[in-house]
């Protein structure tokens, strides 16, 4: 499910949303993540595997949060009708043996497959996809339940097929299918109320139980020795090796790292970059993968300044990419080259458009009417090139970098970092000129959320031609059409300079040896079905 | 009869003490710049579907576009009631958040208190009684010391060398008694400094009075004159600033908290103060205040029984 990240990778929760970016991602070649540990030997069954999170996600209900700290413990826990192999970006079955899309692309046939159940002992069945959906689409429309916005309703054909009915084509409905966000809930979860499902009463058909979540302390997930449905990506078909696992919420990087150091966790998630050097080898290894979706940007507000394509275009050019990731970052993280990661379904090569070229961006600037000033800040009509970059706090080091970065070009970056509050508050009534907004989703349609102009258009984007692409994305039929618009669209916004894109987030965790064949999936979250203590 | 004039007096103080923070918090909350139901909705893992009509939407839902007095109004009678509303981050009970946090905040505070109360006035007791100047110099200089270094980073400290590199106490966590040490140790550390300063402090003024002069005269010795006569003339200002220390120990929970991992009042409070979650950070402060304004009432109930001079007065008569 799409999450937007602030860029530090510390509060999830608060930057969540509308918020900031950053990037959570994963890191390992083509994406999913490969652990290292995997194939040395057989599996054994049993142990606690100890997992030092990052922070408590407040709300555990994969309806209502898409935060990286609930979805880590839930993907565990429910499981959902498709798979998205990480390697391709491909939807496979898993509580949908099979599944077909109508030709005008606005209703998807699921057949289930047999025999499986609920931990509360009630059938995967046709009735309960139903109702799981036809819960979701109450909520408010961000996060799990914006992949239903057109739902027209499901359809129960007999108890084990159903058809998903949209207004309009949806190609980004499928990949949402694979997402814990859309998971399969157990009728009975919806008796509990919306406040009492995130703390954790809400079942599924996942291979772990959550046994108790207790808040900013723990939560604890056992085995269900029963299970036997893992996606059809799984190494192993029935339950899962560990007899328990359990997240702590070990919200101080420092106490997380030396947590993993000395024993206490097998798991540290969350890695600081500069903590990465001290886990590699020596009984450790760090696990990471580039996040799909958008790359954590510079959101460019059309209004004011920016609103000067040649200023925009100033900036994309006057960004050093490899100096940004080599200064702030480590190898486990990538330059931007695209609008999306390269981790993203439909990704394309751009780096050519994202070249560092300081000299150009300067001539931009003086033909745009901005003049070396005093301080080496450029002006126009006596006033200064100042341009407010707005930041939830706290403010992560790789913007210090860029304002440095703009300052050769005479850019006079201003930051502005404000509690999450004042920032969402900020940010809808349009008060700044840059914010980041980065969203983690393996599907391009995240290029819809952001830069469509008909949704929240939060950067004043004028209507385009780029609004027909978006269109075009989201009702392809077929993967050749949606590469085409998916192309046109990134094309375009960097024609346009409509965004200024900086890094590829990673989600970089530290790894025990004693833990193997534990895994990211496609979006960059645990998979913690074939994992085990050796 | 003038006991009894006291008590109430005092209750009544209590009560007012706690009726302000709360008017104080609902004011200063709805001042603050920032759209906490924006954030609420966005905060869920949230899209840019989010519209300006669906904010307006929760924040009639939730009862914020109705005049403020008459938000304060229910606010109030709900509280009187013991009801503190529901959380905007998680629709949680508030009062329900705060009776899981209270016990692991109590454990690691009661610990910390005592610790405190232990330290500080070992310390100053022993910065009056040593006759040695540099060893006297050096443990009255010690309390402030100690009350400039940062919680956060003795935390840290104890946590790499006690828990990490010698593996004695755990670095998270609260799982029984051992996992209470460390916290309470960091938190002791300022409130053992503030006690031993003022106790100290007021040893050293009690011990130039007449009276010890007296005792000094019947050929007493610097310990008995101490500790059968100094310490429980001294022992008011002392008691003042351990009633003081019950209110810094919120604050003191979010920096030790956060250090060791553990579920309390510090962490609620640092999560709701940076989502401006208002009903929370509400809640969190009317039960700091009534826990403040309880310990020191009891507190004030005490002077009469540590000195008669204030039982036949009713109040403290100080030279």
């Amino acid at each position: 499910m799409p999450t937007r990240t602030t860029r530090s990778r510390r509060r999830p929760r608060l930057a969540g949303a509308l918020l900031a970016v950053v990037l959570p991602v994963a890191a390992c070649s083509g994406g999913g993540g490969d652990s290292g540990g995997t194939s040395d030997g057989a599996p054994r069954d049993g142990g606690t595997l100890l997992v030092g999170a990052e922070a408590d996600p407040g709300c555990l209900d994969p309806q209502q949060t898409g935060q990286i700290s609930a979805i880590d413990v839930t993907r565990s826990v429910v499981d959902s009708l498709t798979a998205q192999d990480p390697k391709s970006g491909k939807i496979v079955p898993w509580l949908a043996k099979s599944f077909t899309t109508s030709a005008d692309g606005s209703a998807f046939t699921f057949v289930l497959r047999d025999g499986v159940t609920f931990s509360d002992g009630k059938p995967v069945d046709a009735a309960a996809v139903k109702t799981t959906f036809d819960n979701l689409v109450k909520l408010p429309a961000n996060g799990a339940p914006s992949y239903l916005i057109g739902y027209r309703g499901t359809t129960v054909t007999d108890s084990h097929t159903l058809t998903v009915t949209f207004k309009t084509a949806n190609a980004q409905f499928l990949q949402a299918t694979s997402t814990v966000g859309l998971g399969i809930l157990s009728p009975a979860s919806f008796t509990a109320s919306a406040a009492d499902r995130c703390r954790g009463e809400f079942i599924g058909s996942g291979p772990y139980v959550l046994d108790h979540y207790h808040t900013n302390r723990e939560a604890v997930l056992n085995k269900r020795a029963d299970y036997a449905w893992p996606s059809s990506l799984a190494a192993h078909k029935g339950a899962a090796h560990l007899a328990e696992v359990k997240f702590t919420f070990i919200p101080e990087a420092g106490a997380r790292t030396g947590a993993l150091s000395s024993g206490q966790v097998g798991i540290a998630k969350a890695l600081q970059p500069t903590d990465e050097a001290q886990f590699t080898g020596n009984g450790f290894r760090v696990l990471s993968a580039p996040g799909p979706g958008l790359v954590p940007p510079l959101s460019l507000n059309h209004q004011g300044i920016l609103a000067d394509q040649k200023v925009r275009e100033a900036l994309l050019k006057g960004i050093d990419r490899q100096g940004l990731v080599d200064s702030v970052f480590s190898d486990s993280y990538k330059t931007a080259t695209s609008v999306l990661s390269s981790a993203t379904p439909y990704y394309e090569d751009f780096s050519d458009r994202l070249r560092h070229d300081p000299q150009g961006a300067k001539s931009l600037l003086d033909s745009a009417g901005w003049k070396e000033g005093k301080n080496g800040i450029r002006e126009k009509d006596g006033k200064p090139l100042t341009l407010t970059w707005l930041i939830p706090a706290p403010m992560p080091p790789a913007n210090e970098a860029v304002q440095q970065q703009l300052r050769k070009i005479g850019v006079d970056l201003k930051l502005k970092a404000v509690t999450p509050a004042v920032y969402v508050e900020q940010q809808q009534k349009g008060n700044f000129d840059l914010t980041a907004v980065g969203v983690t989703r393996a599907d391009p349609d995240v290029l819809r959320n952001i830069f469509y102009t008909k949704s929240a258009n939060l950067w004043h984007l004028p209507p385009s031609r780029l609004d027909t692409y978006l269109e075009q994305e989201a009702a392809a039929t077929d993967a050749k059409t949606r590469q085409t618009a998916v192309s046109n669209a990134v094309r375009w916004i960097l024609d346009h300079a409509d965004t200024v894109p900086l890094y590829e987030g990673a989600q970089v965790h530290g790894v025990s040896d004693k833990v193997r064949g534990f895994t990211l999936d496609a979006s960059n979250r645990f998979d913690l079905h074939d994992t085990w203590l050796g | 009869m003038h006991t009894a004039l006291h008590a109430a007096t005092r209750t009544l103080r209590a009560v007012f003490v706690v009726w302000a923070a709360f008017t104080l918090t609902f004011v200063a909350l709805r001042l603050l710049p920032g759209d906490p139901v924006a954030l609420m909705l966005s905060g869920r893992g949230g899209f840019a579907e989010l519209t300006p009509q669906q904010v307006a939407q929760a924040r009639t839902d939730l009862g914020f576009d109705r005049p403020l007095i008459v938000q304060y109004g229910s606010a109030l009678a709900g509280a009187l009631h013991g009801d503190l509303g529901a959380s905007l981050q998680t629709g949680q009970p508030v009062s329900r958040m705060i009776a899981d946090a209270i016990p692991p905040t109590l454990q690691v505070g009661t610990l910390a208190l005592l610790l405190a109360l232990a330290l500080g006035t070992l310390l100053g007791v022993a910065a009056n009684l040593t006759a040695i100047p540099l060893l006297r110099q050096l443990l009255r200089s010690l309390p402030s010391f100690a009350v400039s270094l940062p919680s956060f980073w003795v935390g840290l400290v104890l946590i790499q060398f006690l828990s990490f590199r010698w593996h004695l106490f755990p670095s998270l966590g609260d799982s029984g008694f051992d996992s209470v040490i460390l916290p309470a140790c960091t938190m002791a550390i300022p409130g053992a400094a503030l006690v031993a300063q003022v106790l100290g402090k007021s040893l050293h003024t009690t011990l130039q009075e007449p009276y010890a002069d007296t005792v000094r005269a019947t050929g007493a010795g610097r310990a008995r004159l101490l500790f059968r006569h100094g310490l429980r003339n001294a022992a008011i200002p002392a008691a003042t600033v351990a009633g003081m220390l019950v209110g810094s120990l919120i604050g003191g929970a979010v920096v030790v908290e956060t250090v060791f991992s553990r579920p309390g009042m510090g962490r609620i409070t640092q999560s709701a103060v940076s989502a401006q979650d208002l009903p929370v950070v509400q809640g969190v402060v009317v039960v700091a205040a009534l826990a403040f304004a309880v310990v020191n009432l009891l507190i004030d109930l005490m002077y009469p029984l540590l000195d008669p001079r204030i039982r036949a007065t009713g109040r403290l008569v100080t030279a």
